[in-house]
């Protein structure tokens, strides 16, 4: 039998509930797995060996007296660790949330926990989900599975290397400019960002409110949809959570694909692409093609808008959702302070990084006095050009296909010094999160480095069950999974 | 430049942090390079376009305002740095 390890969280499941193979001997694999590679890879802030043992046995036990212990039953996740979990530190990546123990589960959490997944750990992130290369954790460099002298993206860098490095079939992330997308085509693994609404923040460390979402990392598209089905639906603790109805949308997937047309923005492949994920892409096109789809030149605008229209919004709401670190309620508290002032201004000072400080900065300006609207109005007013850009876009094709990333995965050190060169990495992902809509990025190729490349399918909001559709179909056409594996672990 | 020194020592007072002189020097000169490339956003014409603030849906996810099972006081108070008798403790407010 191959390795379980190796198998996606679908074929786990599937295993599972035939009895062919226990859930604790999932969970044992993957714990083996993590004891091997680990080291190197460095994905995890913590290991939950023994609790996930007991919780995989409890599923073992119910499945031994007939019961149903629900959809996930049995199945090793790994959670970033900016998603609450009751009395487990959730650090965010961060010195000022080093020793915060949740005193309760995230809504995600509570819902994979109830459809019988099994938690095996909390996985590293840039702090506070700032950064696209994981090198701004507080704590340790994640490195990228397919070659250790690179970064696997970021935000969510930990849980797409745990899931590349087969330590577990499937994780959480959280998206706010590109923080699932671009870790997972750095990876060489599928990963969705819902739309804004189709799952609960409750318990989601805040960043930029207006644009969070979790969503989930797997070995392949049906992975996607089966965590998607769990975690997403209204919640009464999220007033943003949409009453929308969610679908089985992994039974879904076979759906045969109709007429379908799929926009291909100019704005996306300008001139200077790199050569190698222009090609990629254009190739899983001509796979559609194949497929019966029908190719459609499109253009959005204002494209070029984005990035700036990102950074002024996603730092504004940031400055305000961190203004709550102030060493009174949780967190790291300086010593020896005189007075309150200089109680909030140490602790903050000392507890947050450089890059957190950067954005706090920049978001405070831009909502200061004299100067709001000049930047934080205006850029309230671009996001309604971009979402008009969407719109028109929605009305020729059914979805819209690019590149994730406008590079493969850089090496450590390459942008830490140029902030605004490590923000470009999100200029693909980022105009995503600000209309609000679902995109879903799938590793289509392989450089002449060695390294993967993803391409991301965007859909109008709420249409997650035929980006799913159109993203199996495109996944089984490559098959990449059995063509392409990250070989800087055997060794 | 976009924006100086100055104006940067006071948005670290606004924002709460403390900055030695290099970091301010270094946070001038970055901010500025961002600002600058902020900047492209006044080639668009925006004047007579509304606001987007939010994509939420309109309707919102509300529940009934009735008291319900909530964290304890022990709870509530369990990751705060200092506390005392069901309260935080802070250092002196005026000193």
């Amino acid at each position: 039998m191959q390795q379980i390890s190796r198998l996606s969280g679908s074929e786990i499941l599937t295993r599972i509930r035939s009895r062919e193979i226990s859930a604790q001997e999932a969970t044992r694999a993957c714990l083996a797995r993590m004891e091997a590679v680990e080291g190197k890879v460095r994905a995890f802030r913590c290991i939950l060996g023994a609790e996930a043992l007991a919780a995989a046995g409890a599923i073992d036990a119910a499945l031994a007296r007939g019961e149903d212990p629900g959809p996930l039953a049995g199945l090793p996740v790994a959670l970033k660790d900016v998603l609450c979990l009751v009395g487990h530190p959730t650090t965010c990546g961060s010195k000022i949330l080093e020793n915060f123990l949740p005193p309760y589960d995230a809504t995600v959490i509570r819902r994979l926990k109830e459809a019988g997944a099994v938690i095996l750990g909390k996985t590293n992130m840039d702090e506070f989900a700032m950064g696209s290369s994981t090198e701004n954790s507080a704590f340790e460099k994640t490195r990228n599975p397919w070659d250790l002298d690179r970064v696997p993206g970021g935000s969510s860098g930990g849980s797409a290397a745990a899931v590349a490095a087969d330590m577990v079939p499937v994780s959480l992330g959280s998206d706010t400019g590109g923080s699932i997308r671009q870790p997972a085509a750095f990876c060489g693994i599928p990963g969705l960002k819902p739309t804004y609404g189709r799952v609960s923040r409750f318990g989601l460390v805040a960043f930029a409110s207006s644009l969070d979402q979790v969503g989930p990392f797997g070995k392949t598209v049906e992975d996607l949809a089966r965590v998607l089905s769990v975690i997403s639906g209204q919640d009464r603790r999220d007033s943003t959570s949409a009453g929308v109805p969610v679908p089985e949308y992994a039974g879904q997937l076979s759906a045969p694909l109709g007429a379908l047309r799929l926009g291909v923005p100019k704005e996306y492949f300008p001139a200077g692409l790199d050569a190698e994920i222009g090609g990629a892409v254009r190739t899983l096109l001509t796979r559609a093609e194949g497929l019966g789809a029908r190719v459609i030149e499109i253009s959005l605008p204002h494209t070029d808008y984005s990035i700036p229209t990102y950074y002024i919004l996603a730092t504004a709401e940031a400055s305000s959702n961190l203004a709550r670190y102030d060493g009174v309620r949780y967190g790291y508290r300086a010593k020896g302070a005189k007075d309150l002032g200089e109680m909030y201004r140490r602790s903050r000072s000392e507890g947050f990084g450089g890059e957190v400080k950067r954005r706090i900065m920049l978001g405070t300006y831009v909502l200061s006095s004299g100067y709001y609207d000049a930047y934080y109005l205006k850029a309230q007013r671009v996001r309604t050009l971009l979402k008009n850009d969407f719109d028109e876009a929605f009305k020729k094709v059914d979805l819209i296909i690019t590149p994730t990333t406008p590079s493969t995965a850089f090496r450590f050190g390459e942008k830490t010094d140029d902030p605004l060169q490590m923000y470009l990495s999100d200029i693909f992902t980022a105009t995503i999160n600000l209309v609000g809509i679902p995109a879903l990025s799938l590793p289509c190729g392989i450089a002449t480095n060695g390294l993967p490349i993803g391409a991301q399918i965007i859909g109008p909001a709420f249409s997650e069950a035929r980006l799913f559709q159109v993203a199996a179909a495109l996944e089984s056409e490559l098959d990449f999974r059995s063509h392409h594996r990250p070989t800087a672990l055997d060794a | 430049m976009k924006i100086g020194i100055e104006t940067v020592r006071h948005v670290a007072r606004l924002a709460n942090l403390d900055f030695s002189d290099q970091e301010l020097e270094l946070f001038t000169r970055q901010l500025d390079s961002i600002l600058g490339y902020i900047d492209k956003l006044n080639e668009l014409e925006t004047t007579r376009i509304e606001p987007t603030s939010h994509v939420a849906r309109i309707e919102q996810t509300l529940r009934e305002d009735r008291a319900a099972e909530s964290l304890s006081v022990t709870q509530a108070l369990a990751n705060a740095p200092e506390s005392k008798d069901h309260h935080f403790t802070v250092p002196k407010v005026i000193s």
